[in-house]
C-alpha cells in the first residue's frame, strides 16, 4: 500500500493559546491517498473550511497559535516547517480554489497578469503562450483576447474556471476546493464539476472537496467524510456511506436531500441548530439532536470500523440499510 | 454649470498654472527680485494711472506683481508638489506596513499618527523658523510631518479592507511572499483612495504655504510667493489693493480648482468616500 499524500492526526484548533480555549476542530484525523478526491461534508460552521486553510497555514494567528496535531505532507508536518518550505509546497504541491469567483480575483490586474504570475512560479517560460493554453484547458473561449479582459468583465462561471487555472497553473498534486461550486447556479455548476474531473485526470492530482452538498459529492468524490461541530463522525467510501450511512447524523443529513423520485410534501429536517463553538456538549456532540440518543452519549463515542474503510464515532451505528426519504 | 463642465475647467485652470510655474519665468520681462523705486506702487494697466510696462502693477519696491506671481507659482507649486510626495511617499508606506502586519506595531504606530494630527502646524512653523530660520526646506518639513498622518490613516484602513479579500488568501496559497502580496495585490487597489487624498492635499498645502509665508517662517524675501506677497502688500491694501488681491486671486483659483477636480475624482473613483477627505 503507498502511503498517504496527506495525513492529518489529532488536529485540534483553538481560538487562542490556551488549552481551555473553545476549539473549532477536535482531534480530527484524516487521510489522502495520491489521485484521491475526498469530500468533507458538513453544515455551515462545522469546521470545514477551517481544516482546509489549516492544511496551508493559512488560518488567522488566533486560530494559528491554537493548533496542534500533526499535518503531514508527505511525511513532513506542515505545522512545523519553516516558512520557506511551506512557501514552496503552496501553490507548487497543493493549491485552492474558494467559494467566491467575485472575490477570488484582483479586480485592478487583467486575468493574463494575473495567470502569468503563477504561471512564472511554476517555471513556464513563454509565458503568453502557457497562459492561452492555460485558459484554453478550462475552456475559455479565444483565450487570447480574454488574458486582457479584467475580473468585472466575465461571469461568474467563467471567473471560477479562471481562478482554478490559476490554482492549476504551478501542477499541484493537491487541489483544495472550499465550496467552489456554491455561488454558480445549477447548470454551470454541473459543467464546472465536469471541468474539475477532467483536470483532475489530465494533472493526477489528489482533492479535497469541501461542500455541504451531497449531490456534489456523488458526482466528484471517491470517499467522504462527514463533520459535525468540528469533528468527523463518519468517514468511508462514497457509494458505502450512501448506501449505508452509519451515523445517525449522516442519515438525517442523507435523509433531507430532495430526490427527484417521489416528492414528499414536506423535506424532513434536522430539529434545532449545530451548536456554536465553546457551547460543544460533552460527549458525542450531536447527541442534543439525535433520535438514537442515550446516556451513554454523554461520553465521547467510540470509533468503529464497519467495513474496512467504514469507520464512524457512534454509541449507536445504524445498522440496517438507508431508505430514500 | 454642469459637473463634468467645471471638471474639465478645473483641470485646464490647474494646467494652466503647472505650465505658466514650469516655463512662464523664462519669459518674463522683468526681474521678479529687482524693483525699480521710481515706479513704486504702479498700478495695473487698465487702472486710470495704470501703464502697459507693469500689466499687473508693482509693489512698494517697484517690483513686476506679475512677475513676482509667475515666479511666486513656481514655488508654491513645487512646495505643493514636494510635500506631497514626501508625505505621501511615508505615510503610504507606514499606513499599508500597520495594517499589514496589525498587532502592537500596529497599535504604535496608529498612536503616532493620533499624536502628528493633534500638531498644531503654525506652532510648530513657528518654533521650526524660530530655531533653524525660515526656508524652502523648513516649510516642506513642517507641512510634511503633519500631512503624512492623513496618508497613514487612509491607507491602514483600505489595506485593513483589502488583505482579507480572497484574491489575497489566493495569492497566499500560490506561495507568494508578504512584499510581493503589497506591491502587488495591495497598493495597487488601495491606489485610487490615496490619489484622491492626494489631491485634496493640494489645497490645503497651498493654504498652508501661504499662511506660514505670511506669518514671515515660510520661503524667505526676497523670493516672491504667493502668502508671503499678499502679506507684504497688506499695509497697502487701502491705496494699492493689486499687490495683495493678485497673488489672492492666484491662490482662490488654484485652491478651487484643485478641490473641484479632487471631489470629481473622488466621485468616480471612490464614491463611499465623499466628505470624508483632507
Amino acid at each position: 500500500m503507498t502511503d498517504p499524500l496527506l495525513s492529518i492526526r489529532d488536529l485540534t484548533v483553538r481560538v487562542g493559546k490556551r488549552a481551555d480555549a473553545p476549539s473549532i476542530l477536535d482531534k480530527v484525523s484524516l487521510d489522502l491517498m495520491p489521485g484521491e478526491t475526498l469530500g468533507l461534508v458538513g453544515e455551515s460552521g462545522s469546521g470545514k473550511s477551517t481544516l482546509g486553510m489549516s492544511v496551508l497555514r493559512l488560518t488567522s494567528p488566533t486560530l494559528t497559535a491554537g493548533t496542534t496535531g500533526r499535518i503531514a505532507w508527505k511525511g513532513d508536518d506542515i505545522l512545523t516547517m519553516p516558512n520557506r518550505k511551506l512557501r514552496h509546497i503552496r501553490g507548487e504541491e497543493i493549491s485552492m480554489i474558494l467559494q467566491d469567483p467575485m472575490a477570488s480575483l484582483n479586480p485592478v490586474q487583467s486575468i493574463g497578469t494575473q495567470l502569468q504570475e503563477a504561471l512564472r512560479r511554476g517555471g513556464k517560460r513563454n509565458l503568453s503562450a502557457a497562459a492561452e493554453a492555460a485558459l484554453s484547458e478550462v475552456n475559455i473561449p479565444s483565450p487570447a483576447e480574454r488574458l486582457r479582459a479584467f475580473p468585472h468583465q466575465m461571469s461568474g462561471g467563467m471567473r471560477q474556471r479562471i481562478v482554478s487555472a490559476i490554482g492549476l497553473a504551478q501542477d499541484p498534486e493537491l487541489l483544495i476546493c472550499d465550496e467552489p461550486t456554491t455561488a454558480l447556479d445549477a447548470t454551470i455548476q454541473y459543467q464546472f464539476l465536469e471541468l474539475l474531473k477532467a483536470l483532475r485526470a489530465a494533472h493526477h492530482m489528489a482533492m479535497l472537496f469541501i461542500t455541504h452538498d451531497f449531490g456534489v459529492v456523488a458526482r466528484i468524490c471517491d470517499r467522504v467524510a462527514v463533520m459535525y461541530a468540528g469533528r468527523i463522525v463518519e468517514t468511508g467510501p462514497v457509494a458505502e456511506i450512501f448506501a449505508r450511512p452509519a451515523h445517525p447524523y449522516t442519515k438525517a443529513l442523507l435523509a433531507s436531500v430532495p430526490s427527484t423520485g417521489h416528492a414528499p410534501h414536506r423535506l424532513p429536517v434536522i430539529e434545532g441548530a449545530p451548536p456554536a463553538v465553546g457551547h460543544r456538549p460533552e460527549g458525542c456532540p450531536f447527541h442534543p439532536r439525535c433520535a438514537a440518543a442515550s446516556a451513554h452519549c454523554r461520553q465521547a463515542p467510540p470509533r468503529t470500523e464497519l467495513r474496512p474503510g467504514h469507520t464512524l464515532n457512534c454509541w449507536h451505528p445504524q445498522e440496517h440499510p438507508h431508505e430514500i426519504a | 454649470m454642469p459637473r463634468d463642465l467645471s471638471f474639465k475647467f478645473a483641470l485646464g485652470l490647474l494646467i494652466l498654472f503647472a505650465i505658466v510655474a514650469l516655463i512662464g519665468p523664462f519669459f518674463l520681462e522683468h526681474d521678479p527680485l529687482r524693483g525699480s523705486l521710481r515706479a513704486r506702487l504702479d498700478p495695473p494697466a487698465w487702472a486710470p494711472e495704470g501703464s502697459a510696462t507693469h500689466l499687473l502693477g508693482t509693489d512698494r519696491l517697484g517690483r513686476d506683481v506679475l512677475a513676482r506671481i509667475v515666479q511666486g507659482a513656481r514655488i508654491s507649486l513645487a512646495v505643493c508638489v514636494v510635500v506631497i510626495a514626501i508625505a505621501g511617499t511615508i505615510g503610504t508606506a507606514l499606513g499599508t506596513l500597520s495594517g499589514y502586519v496589525g498587532g502592537w506595531l500596529d497599535r504604535v504606530l496608529m498612536r503616532v499618527v493620533d499624536l502628528a494630527l493633534s500638531l498644531p502646524v503654525i506652532l510648530l512653523a513657528l518654533l521650526f523658523a524660530a530655531v533653524v530660520g525660515p526656508s524652502f526646506l523648513n516649510i516642506v518639513i513642517v507641512i510634511s510631518l503633519v500631512l503624512w498622518s492623513q496618508y497613514a490613516r487612509m491607507s491602514r484602513g483600505e489595506t485593513l479592507r483589502v488583505k482579507n479579500e480572497d484574491y489575497v488568501d489566493l495569492a497566499r496559497t500560490s506561495g507568494l511572499g508578504h512584499a510581493a502580496i503589497i506591491f502587488r495585490h495591495v497598493l495597487p487597489n488601495i491606489a485610487p483612495s490615496l490619489i484622491v487624498v492626494a489631491t485634496l492635499q493640494v489645497g490645503v498645502v497651498i493654504i498652508l504655504e501661504a499662511s506660514l509665508s505670511f506669518l514671515g517662517v515660510g520661503v524667505p524675501p526676497p523670493n516672491p510667493s504667493w502668502g508671503g506677497m499678499v502679506a507684504e502688500g497688506r499695509s497697502y491694501i487701502v491705496s494699492a489693493w493689486w499687490v495683495s488681491a493678485l497673488p489672492g486671486l492666484a491662490i482662490v483659483l488654484v485652491v478651487m480648482a484643485v478641490n473641484v477636480v479632487g471631489d470629481a475624482l473622488t466621485d468616480r473613483i471612490n464614491p463611499g468616500l465623499k466628505g470624508r477627505g483632507a
